[in-house]
């Protein structure tokens, strides 16, 4: 008899890899993030998949709204293993577009370290939209609401997005109040 | 119920998203179904959302549902969307606002609170929540 324990102890692993980004004309992030759903679904408590979802949603359309190199490829490999998800995305990228992310990722860890977490999302949503700004976000959601860990580093002319979710701390989360 | 006005996000020659808004006597219910997952949602929604401010201008709204529990994903985008219906829903009418959302979505859970502007006092005072176990 295989339980819901055993499933949680699955290890998968997935890699994509597409190229040339001028050829993603079709919904990638929606194409990657159902069918990855899917499969974490089959393992995993349905909060994992939702928030892989999510997390595919922000971080490739991110990518395909930032092409910087309309010949070149990104790639995005998912595991989970020892009770981590781990999901990381490379593609070509600037360096002044690597220090804007990497700005905006230490602001939103430092928040989340704060406690002010909460009030970044607030006052970013407010100011964008009077902007009339689309996008800005992706990232903040993703650690606020979806808890995930993010890193940045540049790497031979990449941009390389680490992000982590404690498969264990899913369990405990059931009975916050929200 | 009468249906005062409705938009939606085609994809593929498909619906993929939908919102209605409805009335009947002064109770306006509001709902959202399906995913929104384009880079720029207001592109096929502003005449919703412009249709909605027009329609409940001259309407007697008293109780208003807000209804999420079919929306199955938003992308950020799609936040301003549902900011541009909530602010009009609030603006024109001044009865209770019952919301109700899915028990276990993150978004719905952690985000829509600061969608709907429950940091304001009058907002807060106006709006009760149900949590709807997923289905």
């Amino acid at each position: 008899m295989i339980t819901e324990a055993d499933l949680g102890q699955t290890r998968m692993s997935i890699s994509y890899t597409f190229a040339p980004l001028r050829n993603i004309i079709c919904d990638l992030s929606g194409l990657i993030g159902r069918s990855v759903r899917e499969l974490v679904d089959a393992f995993y408590p349905p909060v994992a998949g939702q928030r892989v979802e999510v997390l595919i949603a922000e971080l490739v359309d991110n990518i395909v709204q930032n092409i910087a190199d309309p010949e070149s490829e990104m790639s995005l490999d998912l595991s989970v293993e020892d009770g981590s998800l781990h999901v990381r995305t490379r593609n070509v990228a600037r360096r002044e577009s690597f220090e804007k992310v990497r700005d905006h990722v230490a602001a939103i860890r430092a928040a989340r370290d704060a406690g002010t977490l909460q009030d970044l999302m607030r006052r970013t949503i407010r100011e964008r939209r009077k902007a009339r700004l689309t996008g800005g976000l992706g990232f903040i959601r993703l650690v606020h609401e979806s808890r995930f860990d993010l890193a940045v580093e540049h790497d031979d002319g990449e941009l390389v997005i680490d992000a982590w979710l404690d498969m264990n701390a899913l369990a405990d989360e059931k009975g916050d109040a929200r | 119920m009468k249906v005062l006005t409705y938009g939606d996000i085609m994809q593929g020659g498909s619906s993929v998203f939908t919102a209605t808004a409805r009335l009947e006597d002064d109770w306006l219910v509001v709902s959202f179904s399906g995913a929104i997952r384009v880079d720029n949602p207001h592109v096929q929604l502003q005449a919703f959302i412009d249709a909605i401010q027009l329609e409940l201008k001259d309407k007697a709204v008293g109780a208003v549902t807000l209804e999420f529990t079919d929306l199955k994903f938003c992308n950020s985008n799609g936040f301003y969307v549902i900011m541009d219906v909530i602010e009009s829903v609030y603006e024109n009418s001044d009865g209770p606002v019952h919301v109700r959302r899915l028990e276990h979505d993150d978004w719905q859970q952690q985000t829509l609170p600061i969608l709907l502007d429950l940091g304001s006092e009058e907002v807060r005072e106006r709006t009760s929540f149900e949590d709807v176990r997923n289905v």
